[in-house]
């Protein structure tokens, strides 16, 4: 089989005349294609892997994806993609969970951003950007949050002052992931300070080679330092640096982040059914050398049952990603994604015990700290459940409670 | 990726069916059925007259009832508050008397309502492998079999014309009985009404005669495959009737929370409150998808996804009474009321979380399924 495997995507197309091969025809190639391609030190590597490490594989990783057309399946084809639908998306990324493979380095880059530019980019723009995003020469990072600006994300403060053909941009972003590593950053910055918060937010790319861009690591719970502070001063960046209209920023991020978290849930849920097979496992092995507390076996079975039901709820986020009931499924995946996660893996600890800090097991511990940010990072579990409350139609905040907090 | 999204016809006909329980329950009926235990059998028969009993009936009515399209119908009688314990009939009594008629039952009848059919439920095992006999075989004559023994929990029992009886037969296999419950041999006892719509009875047999006429399928082939295959959509049926009743109650709790104000304010409007109900709202969604995909595959795998079905029935029976707890503190002082109405849904959850099942039993099952790496975990 190996000698007539198709080496991309496209040609596996191809040789189906053209239109996307059967799923079980998908899947067979994507199998054998990974068996290939995935080297057995890059499988499984958890979110507790040294950092160091991790960015290298997974950079490593998502210029294979990129060379064989998986790192955005879904895109056209004419920007890297072979126009995949949903069901068989899902299908490439089954494939890809079961065998451990680890997730791009820039998929938060490809999910969101590129999907910003696949809609309201320039020619130029999506010509300059897309290429080396999917196939990693360029790696991307995000400047969203800021010290005065996480939850309440639009009263970010970074200014981008408009003069003539440049942006000058002073300000600072937060909990910046692969800052250090990254050539660009999409951000956005406030282009216009009076009238409504959400307005006079524009959306850029910066260069973070420009002068005036200074990163300074930050080392997070886990210990690892994969994020970072990033100060502008006086950052000059090009007009046609904007992406989609000036002060429009806002709607087209949060356009981009709905179909992003159908797919980004779809592919989290499928690595927690894997990571929680993985601590049966090591249940099994620690059960051959002392007693299992009874209560943590319920919570394994518990932890199985909630990943059913998150399966089930993500398919139908991704079936109904224009809709607006998809929206609050959305933000129940995310909820129930995380805190099962963060369930599952302080099950796994409670499970060792004290030998929890052991060399050995460092990933389980580091995996448990890090996921600790899951309800945090991209809206935290409060601002889900409020998002949940407006949409089941609960009224608006009284006067007590609205003060500091998103509208 | 399975589509278990309802389709434009099973959404039409749900509504549709949404709509004549609107009907159906008027204001007094609803007050009836929220004071207390009961069997309406004027609802009855008005949903009969609708041509909702023959829905599950092949052959009979237009629509081949899919286990997807009786989920939906059950998440709506979940919501009503119906008198009447339908999903019972509609996933699991109507399709299996439909399939193996017994030539003592005069199907129209049941179909429209004049006459009720009800069938004794197991109540130990698991979905794949359900303990249906709790009535023994006394004595064989020729092709009569004479049946005894106590069947502790019958749905409907008490004004139920006939009741179904899973028996063992003597060469082996399931036979199901139709036994009159005017006979002199079956006593009657009210056992139970934790759940107003499903006030349970004890059945006592004291040795009744069956012939092959009152042999469902005349007693000619084992009839376990059908029954199981059935239970499985019951089972998945209660799932979707608990999340019926849970987004319901949501639904009210949410109105009322809107509309009662405290320090100036909906009482609603405090983030404490508006989390409990999001929170209830996540655990609802769950269950639905769940059940929604569990019914999806038994109407779509070669293999049903027993492993899943029992999930979504651990899933439903934790979810909904939590649910219902979360509306009744967000009722305040209402919610500790009989005006609200929410105990009847208290009552229900609490039937629903273990019906027919022992939670234990069906947990020790799917976690050695789990142990062994052979629960399902991505569906293809």
């Amino acid at each position: 089989m190996n000698s007539a495997l198709p080496t991309t995507l496209a040609d596996a197309i191809g040789a189906s005349n053209g239109s996307p091969p059967s799923p079980e025809r998908l899947r067979q190639w994507v199998r054998a294609w990974i068996a290939v391609n995935l080297p057995a030190e890059w499988r499984d590597i958890t979110r507790g892997t040294e950092e160091g490490k991790a960015v290298r594989i997974r950079r490593a990783w998502g210029a294979k994806l990129a060379a064989a057309g998986l790192v955005a399946p879904h895109w056209p084809r004419e920007y890297g993609g072979a126009a995949l639908g949903i069901a068989d998306h899902v299908v490439v990324l089954e494939e890809l969970v079961a065998a451990g493979a680890p997730e791009a380095l820039n998929s938060n880059g490809i999910g969101i951003f590129g999907a910003v530019l696949l809609r309201h980019g320039t020619p130029e723009q999506r010509e300059r950007y897309l290429a080396p995003m999917l196939d990693h020469r360029e790696i991307w990072c995000q400047g969203f949050s800021e010290p005065s600006a996480g939850s309440d994300l639009a009263s970010l403060r970074t200014r981008a002052r408009v003069e003539d053909d440049h942006l000058v941009i002073n300000g600072q972003k937060l909990w910046t992931s692969f800052a250090s590593q990254a050539s660009f950053c999409y951000a956005l910055v406030r282009t216009t300070t009076d009238g409504p918060k959400h307005a006079g937010i524009s959306m850029v790319v910066i260069d973070m080679g420009a002068p005036g861009v200074t990163t300074r690591p930050l080392r997070n719970i886990a210990g690892g330092s994969e994020f970072a502070e990033v100060f502008f001063d006086d950052v000059v960046i090009p007009r046609d640096n904007v992406v989609g209209p000036l002060d429009e920023g806002w709607r087209i991020a949060t356009e981009a982040l709905v179909f992003e978290r159908g797919l980004s849930f779809s592919e989290r849920s499928l690595r927690l059914t894997r990571e929680l097979r993985t601590i049966l496992a090591l249940r099994d092995e620690i059960a051959e050398r002392s007693d299992i507390d009874p209560v943590l076996d319920e919570r394994l079975l518990d932890a199985h049952i909630a990943s059913r039901a998150l399966h089930s709820l993500v398919l139908r986020v991704l079936h109904l990603i224009d809709g607006a009931e998809g929206g609050t499924l959305a933000s129940l995946a995310k909820l129930q994604w995380s805190e099962t996660h963060q369930h599952m893996l302080s099950t796994a600890i409670a499970l060792l015990g004290e030998r929890a800090g052991e060399p050995a097991h460092q990933e389980w511990l580091r995996s448990l700290l890090f996921s600790r940010g899951e309800t945090i990072y991209g809206g935290t579990s409060e601002i889900q459940r409020n998002l949940i409350a407006k949409a089941i139609g609960m009224p608006g905040s009284a006067p007590s409670a609205t003060r500091g907090q998103t509208p | 990726v399975s589509d278990f999204q309802p389709s434009a016809d099973q959404t039409m006909l749900r509504d549709g069916f949404r709509d004549l329980l609107d009907g159906v329950m008027t204001e007094p009926r609803r007050r009836v059925a929220l004071d207390g235990p009961g069997f309406s059998h004027d609802a009855w028969r008005e949903i009969a007259a609708g041509g909702w009993l023959e829905v599950a009936a092949p052959g009979v009515g237009d629509d081949q009832a899919t286990a997807l399209t009786l989920a939906l119908l059950a998440e709506e009688i979940g919501g009503h508050a119906l008198p009447v314990p339908l999903t019972l009939a509609l996933a699991l009594v109507i399709p299996v008397l439909a399939r193996a008629p017994a030539e003592a039952i005069d199907l129209a009848a049941v179909l429209t309502g004049r006459q009720i059919a009800t069938i004794a439920l197991p109540d130990a095992g698991i979905p794949a492998d359900p303990a249906w006999t709790a009535m023994s075989v006394r004595a064989v004559d020729g092709s009569r079999l004479q049946i005894a023994g106590r069947l502790p929990m019958v749905l409907l029992g008490e004004v139920a014309d006939w009741i179904l009886v899973p028996v063992r037969r003597p060469e082996g296999g399931l036979a199901v009985a139709a036994l009159d419950t005017s006979r002199a041999e079956v006593r009657r006892v009210p056992a139970g009404d934790l759940d107003f719509a499903k006030p349970t009875t004890e059945v006592i047999v004291d040795g009744a005669w069956i012939g092959p006429e009152h042999l469902l399928g005349a007693g000619a082939e084992d009839l376990t495959g059908l029954l199981t295959d059935w239970l499985r959509r019951y089972l998945v049926c209660v799932d979707a009737e608990s999340v019926g009743g849970a987004a319901e109650a949501i639904h009210r709790t949410v109105t009322y929370v809107c509309e009662r104000r405290q320090f100036g304010v909906p009482v609603g409007s405090f983030q404490a409150v508006k989390h409990i109900m999001a929170d209830a709202y996540g655990e609802m969604e769950s269950a639905r998808g769940l059940a929604r995909h569990v019914a999806w595959r038994l109407d779509h795998d070669p293999e049903p996804p027993d492993d899943d079905l029992i999930c979504s029935r651990l899933l439903a029976g934790t979810m909904y009474p939590s649910v219902i707890e979360r509306c009744i503190q967000c009722h305040g002082g209402a919610g500790f009321t009989w005006e609200q109405g929410l105990h009847r849904w208290y009552r229900q959850a609490l039937f629903h979380r273990s019906h027919p099942f022992s939670r234990r039993a069906l947990r020790d099952h799917l976690w050695q399924r789990v142990r062994a790496g052979m629960a399902d975990t991505v569906s293809a």
